[in-house]
């Protein structure tokens, strides 16, 4: 047994969902996987509800991983209702009318009593300062009991507790912008079990314990967010950033529409948006396809047929001058610098991603010679082509953490001058050919892991409008030229186009109340 | 295979009488699934062979995708760093390759490693180095002879270490910026001792103490074939593998190697509950636990059982209880507490709003109770062992895994058949021994237990559960650098400069006449926020107490900023808040680094100067001297050879954001009382620049109310 494998705090549900991987994520995942035995190798078969399934098989071991990815994220939220993907997520491991409950009956009743006392309370709420205090105290006493009482008849881990004792590993699941998925593996003879799990808890979801749920993803917020500078500083650039698209607003939600949030609103946001063609299932190891493919009619056959949702319309407007914002913290300085680019199936995304490499992959990077290695003004610097999301049009993001003594000018300064080069000087063939390399053996790496190969079928079936366009990714990097990288950095790069966020030390109380 | 059927056939029995029981006869979506039976091969056995020179190797071939992955193990560890270097073994790991080796620079490496994505990297840890390789099979050759390169002939080119340091300081600087890393940290502190070899921290003076001979030094200790277990996971063929290891290491002799014993871990522990105080954030991370055990007890089976139990997964007690039913954290849960070579140490951690920080603790306390004093229900240990001998087949799911256990098991002395023997313990563990060991090795009432978060907003007093210690997280500065030697002749011409200086500043009676200097003017700050104009009037009176009132024009604010020889504070609008010791300090030490206070000091017989040589400073020759015991620290002082001022100073000085090397660069004398005061200075910290100031006026021994400097 591995320790890694099952850690003390469980590797917690919404991992993918936030901010952090912008500074951990491998910047080549989109431009990963390419063997065209193993394109061959893939079945796909569409149910006649328009879900969508890609079957790889591969006996290595006796295991397999199951990746549902449904085509919805933040970005699909109104205001007034932020962070509803990522609650939704939450409860799609809450179980159904027959999983997680000991009398659905019984809880139902209850459950519909708290939606009412819940809107009670909400409109009181809206009342500020002007809430009748006496009837708020009343309204949350009621909903205490009626939780307690709920609480005798659910049993809301239930669904996660079979797959534990099934043998799965890395139960979980994400919301980005763009997506929200769920995955995890389970030894190959079960993979029925995964069928009839996953088909019900996207027919049949049941919201229950959903207002102590919510108080989870408010820990899980003022971890991420609240507590973190750097989170409070991402936070701050995003809404910068955008003055009309929902990339603006943060993943995981507002804390005020986290608490007003209700159930109604939850399954409604589901039955829009979870319709079976807006959904994709990979299945990548020890299974057989045709298996795999009638066991998918029977189980997820049973979803019904629904309209596919809208999609955003908003397209953030041009930005018509540099925008910043300081937040004053305790901590150590940190910069990012955010420039609008076009979405991930405009032509110029390789571009980008070779950008992105030069840049800052590995010790031969621009921005890791000069700003760590030679000026030593930085202890970590980096790019990251695809921020918030990929679907539309994005941020490119430099960033640094500036070394001790050193300040977010002097990296700023570097960084740009670092970008001025892109502009005026062409890229040498040798720094070209290294992406390029880089690019292959990535893809290759990338095959290794079954649950990492699903989740890139799925995303590119969505993303990239067909999961065979993640075999072509590296025809388009090899495309790349070096004049490429002059016209597509002299496009985007300018000072217009540009946000800066900043946390700065508060050197002194002045500084602190510059801020207030 | 049958196992897994029976089990199955088990638990829907358990499920149907539970449905019974509560009168639903709705079917659930798993119910009446049937599993085929696994198909399950054997799993490969890596090969095991021991060279000529000692060096263990592992081969395990894998054909599916051509890379070759090499994974070394080295038996050392920054355990073994001497106390007050610490950081040696992570820069010893760091600059073998960072550095080059003896033909080739680091930065050589980079270019032919990132040109083939290939990778080389080598590190050290708290009991283990590793070196690893990842390269397409077409590239092992390259990637195999730097890595015995590395191994055999590092350089540690010094630009390198220096590189590592400014990192390693940049991490000490940035260490408070994560209540996690805080609360992980402070933790292991309490846990073993401060000064544990498993629990200590880098300080700026614990980096600033290493040098290029001391990363020689524990490196020709450690590495040597005979200490070294090298493993290859690939699309390689053995034979011709081991062959190519046997040539790339070739002539690398072994030697005795004298692993020192490892570091004691405290058996005595009681209860401590320990807080920081951290203002800036609204949920607490709370951590507790105590020493745990060895994996090679005979208890472990049963140990990991308990654990998983009590806060492993959804499944167990602490998520349901904490998370679930009262929503109080998205993270809680336990580790398995174990240790290979010396026993681990178990904790619960968990993140709760500041306002449920008790309240979580309490319920949290409550779960370990019952552990300790109730058996597990049937369910519960099915459940748990079920999961452990469902899920037993992801051991063996990756050839990569198998290879990395194979050298673990290696490292640590124990069997290959460990994780096995281990499974077949669990498969036995019943609910008695559940209770037995958790009411054997857990000792709540021994906890030590950490709060990091805002104190002020708790829902209880922490010191509700028992005496509370604040623990200072405040980062101690570096001490002053040592001196260089002087020699007589060096000592004789700085003290000949010196006189002139005082001479030229206005004689050493007139200087050590000065009992105040009150100083208005302008001073235009470079914060990270940006220039920030403030107008000012500083008050010093000799020889400990400033005072500093400052307004921002543009904010239409004042402050103040007071240090009265023992304590320092702010008086802004909003109240008086006080400044913490390291502001003290650096307080002393700016008052003395004035040049009137400092020419007075240089004055006395027996400080130790030194002649550095002469430099341009601004297109003016100026003489260096070193003065380096002074109360203000380590400084020198740059000497215009025509005008006999000081038209810069250098020196080590403490700022918000850590240790600063400041410049200070003086112009504009103006005779004040007969004093020489500079009306002009530029300051720059680590060759940014920081500060300008720039005085309308200076006056001395002025009448100074006393009550300036009282709290």
């Amino acid at each position: 047994m591995q320790w890694s494998r099952k850690t003390g705090t469980k590797v917690p549900k919404g991992l993918c969902c936030l901010v952090y991987v912008l500074l951990t994520m491998c910047t080549a995942t989109l431009y990963a996987a390419g063997f065209e035995d193993v394109e061959q190798k893939i079945r796909e078969h569409v149910l006649s509800n328009g879900m969508k399934f890609i079957i790889l098989e591969r006996h290595d071991a006796p295991v397999f991983s199951g990746y549902i990815y449904v085509n919805v994220g933040s970005a699909d939220e109104v205001y007034g209702n932020t962070g509803i993907a990522h609650v939704f997520e939450h409860m799609a491991f809450k179980g159904t009318t027959t999983l997680g409950t000991k009398g659905y009956d019984q809880e139902k009743a209850i459950m519909d009593k708290m939606d009412e006392v819940f809107d009670q309370l909400r409109a009181e709420w809206a009342e500020g300062n002007h809430a009748d205090v006496e009837k708020l105290g009343e309204l949350e006493t009621e909903f205490k009991r009626l939780q307690e009482e709920a609480s005798q008849y659910s049993d809301g881990e239930e669904y996660t507790k079979i797959l534990e004792q099934e043998g799965a590993v890395g139960v979980n699941a994400g919301t980005s912008a763009d997506w929200t998925a769920y995955f995890y593996s389970l030894p190959s003879n079960r993979i029925e079990l995964w069928m009839a799990l996953e088909s019900e808890r996207f027919i049949d979801p049941v919201m229950r314990e959903f207002f102590k749920e919510k108080d989870v993803i408010k820990e899980e917020r003022r971890m991420r967010t609240e507590s973190s500078p750097i989170g409070r500083l991402i936070e701050e650039l995003q809404g910068l950033a955008y003055l009309a698209h929902p990339y603006g607003h943060p993943i995981i939600g507002h804390m005020s529409d986290i608490n007003t949030t209700t159930r109604a609103e939850a399954l409604q946001f589901f039955k829009e948006y979870y319709t079976p063609g807006n959904m994709v299932a990979a299945i990548v190891g020890d299974v057989n396809a045709d298996e795999v493919i009638q066991m998918a009619e029977k189980y997820f056959g049973r979803m019904p047929s629904r309209p596919n949702p809208s999609r955003v319309e908003t397209a953030e407007p041009k930005q018509l001058g540099e925008r910043r914002i300081k937040i004053v913290e305790q901590t150590q300085p940190f910069i990012a610098i955010a420039y609008h680019k076009p979405e991930v199936r405009h032509p110029d995304n390789a571009v980008f991603g070779a950008i992105t490499d030069i840049l800052a992959s590995g010790r031969t990077s621009r921005l890791y010679k000069k700003l760590i290695r030679d000026e030593k003004v930085s202890i970590s610097a980096g790019a990251f082509p695809g921020f918030p999301g990929d679907k539309y049009s994005n941020l490119f993001l430099f960033y640094s953490f500036p070394a001790q003594g050193h300040t977010n000018a002097k990296n700023e300064e570097m960084i740009l001058a670092e970008i001025e080069r892109l502009k005026t000087e062409l890229v040498s063939e040798a720094e070209l050919k290294k992406v390029k390399t880089l690019a292959k053996a990535t893809q290759i790496r990338s095959l290794r892991s079954n649950s990492g190969l699903a989740g890139m079928l799925c995303s590119a079936e969505f993303l990239l409008g067909d999961w065979r366009e993640l075999f072509k990714s590296l025809e388009r990097i090899e495309k790349v030229t070096s004049e490429d990288i002059k016209r597509v950095a002299n496009e985007y790069f300018v000072d217009a186009n540009r946000s800066v966020g900043e946390i700065v030390t508060s050197t002194d109380d002045e500084a602190k109340e510059e801020s207030k | 295979m049958r196992k897994h059927l029976l089990s199955w056939i088990i638990w829907s029995l358990v499920l149907t009488v539970l449905i019974t029981a509560t009168g639903e006869a709705q079917t659930k979506p798993h119910e009446g699934l049937v599993y085929p039976p696994l198909n399950q091969p054997q799993p490969p056995v890596p090969d095991r062979f021991e060279l000529g020179n000692g060096m263990i190797v592992y081969l395990l071939e894998d054909h599916e995708l051509p890379i070759i992955d090499i994974s070394v193990r080295i038996r050392t560890g920054s355990i073994y760093e001497p106390a007050d270097k610490v950081g040696l073994a992570s820069i010893t790991g760091a600059v073998m390759r960072t550095g080059g080796t003896t033909s080739k620079t680091g930065d050589e490496l980079d270019e032919i490693l990132e040109n083939l994505a290939a990778s080389v990297e080598t590190g050290i840890g708290d009991d283990a180095g590793s070196a690893s390789v990842s390269v397409l099979k077409e590239d092992l050759d390259v990637g195999l002879s730097i890595l015995a390169d590395i191994l055999m002939n590092p350089a540690f080119r010094e630009d390198k270490i220096e590189l590592e340091k400014v990192q390693h300081r940049s991490g000490i600087a940035r260490r408070n910026d994560n209540p996690g890393a805080i609360t992980r940290r402070e933790f292991s502190k309490l846990i073993y001792g401060a000064d544990s070899p498993y629990a200590r921290t880098t300080e700026y003076d614990t980096i600033n103490n290493i040098t290029r001979d001391d990363l020689v030094a524990f490196y020709q200790k450690f590495f040597r074939p005979n200490n070294i277990i090298l493993g290859v996971l690939g699309d390689f063929d053995s034979e011709t593998m081991l062959a190519k290891i046997q040539e790339v290491f070739k002539g690398w002799e072994p030697a005795e190697i004298n692993l020192p014993p490892k570091p004691k871990i405290p058996e005595a522990y009681g209860k401590r509950i320990a807080l920081v105080n951290k203002d800036d954030v609204n949920q607490t991370n709370i951590r507790m636990g105590h020493i745990g055990w060895l994996r090679k007890n005979e208890d472990y089976p049963a140990l990991v059982v308990m654990s998983q139990i009590l806060g492993i997964g959804f499944s167990s007690r602490l998520i349901n209880s904490i998370r679930v039913e009262k929503g109080l954290a998205y993270s809680v849960g336990n580790n398995y507490g174990a240790g290979y070579d010396v026993p681990g140490v178990f904790f619960i951690a968990c993140g709760t709003k500041s306002e449920a920080t008790v309240t979580a603790i309490e319920a949290i306390l409550i779960e370990v109770e019952k552990m300790r004093a109730e058996e597990v229900t049937d369910d519960e240990l099915k459940q748990a062992i079920d999961g452990f001998m469902n899920s037993s087949v992801f051991d063996y799911d990756t050839k990569g895994e198998i290879l990395s256990r194979a050298l673990r098991y290696e490292y640590h002395e124990y069997p290959q058949d460990f994780v096995e023997q281990l499974m077949a313990g669990i498969r036995e563990v019943s609910k008695a021994d559940v209770k037995r060991v958790a009411a054997e090795y857990l000792n709540p009432d021994k906890f030590t237990l950490i709060a990091v978060g805002k104190a002020s907003d708790f829902d209880k007093p922490l010191d509700t559960l028992g005496d509370v210690a604040e623990v200072d997280i405040t980062i101690p500065p570096p001490s002053p650098e040592p001196t260089p030697e002087a020699g007589e002749a060096d000592v004789v011409k700085a003290r000949a400069i010196l006189a002139d200086v005082v001479e030229a500043y206005g004689g050493l009676d007139t200087l050590k006449g000065v009992n105040n200097i009150i100083t208005k003017g302008k001073m235009v700050v470079n914060t990270p926020g940006g220039m920030m104009e403030l107008d000012g009037e500083v008050t010093i009176v000799l020889p400990n107490k400033a005072r500093a009132d400052l307004s921002m024009p543009a904010m239409g604010m004042r402050m103040s900023r007071i240090f009265n020889g023992q304590s320092a504070w702010m008086v802004m609008p909003q109240g008086v808040q006080p400044l913490p010791p390291a502001y003290v300090e650096e307080g002393k030490k700016e008052i003395f680094r004035d040049n009137i206070p400092l020419l007075s000091y240089v004055s006395n017989e027996g400080t130790s100067a030194q002649y550095l040589g002469a430099e341009d400073v601004k297109g003016k020759m100026a003489d260096v001297v070193l003065i380096s015991d002074t109360p203000g620290g380590s400084i020198k002082l740059f000497i215009d050879q025509e005008t006999k001022y000081i038209i810069k100073k250098q020196f080590r000085a403490f700022t918000e954001q850590g240790p600063a090397d400041r410049e200070e660069f003086l112009d504009d004398y103006r005779d004040v009382s007969g004093v020489m005061v500079a009306f002009h200075t530029i300051l720059f910290d680590n060759g940014e620049k920081s500060a300008e100031i720039t005085f309308s006026e200076a006056t001395i021994n002025a009448e100074v109310d006393e009550s300036l400097f009282e709290q």
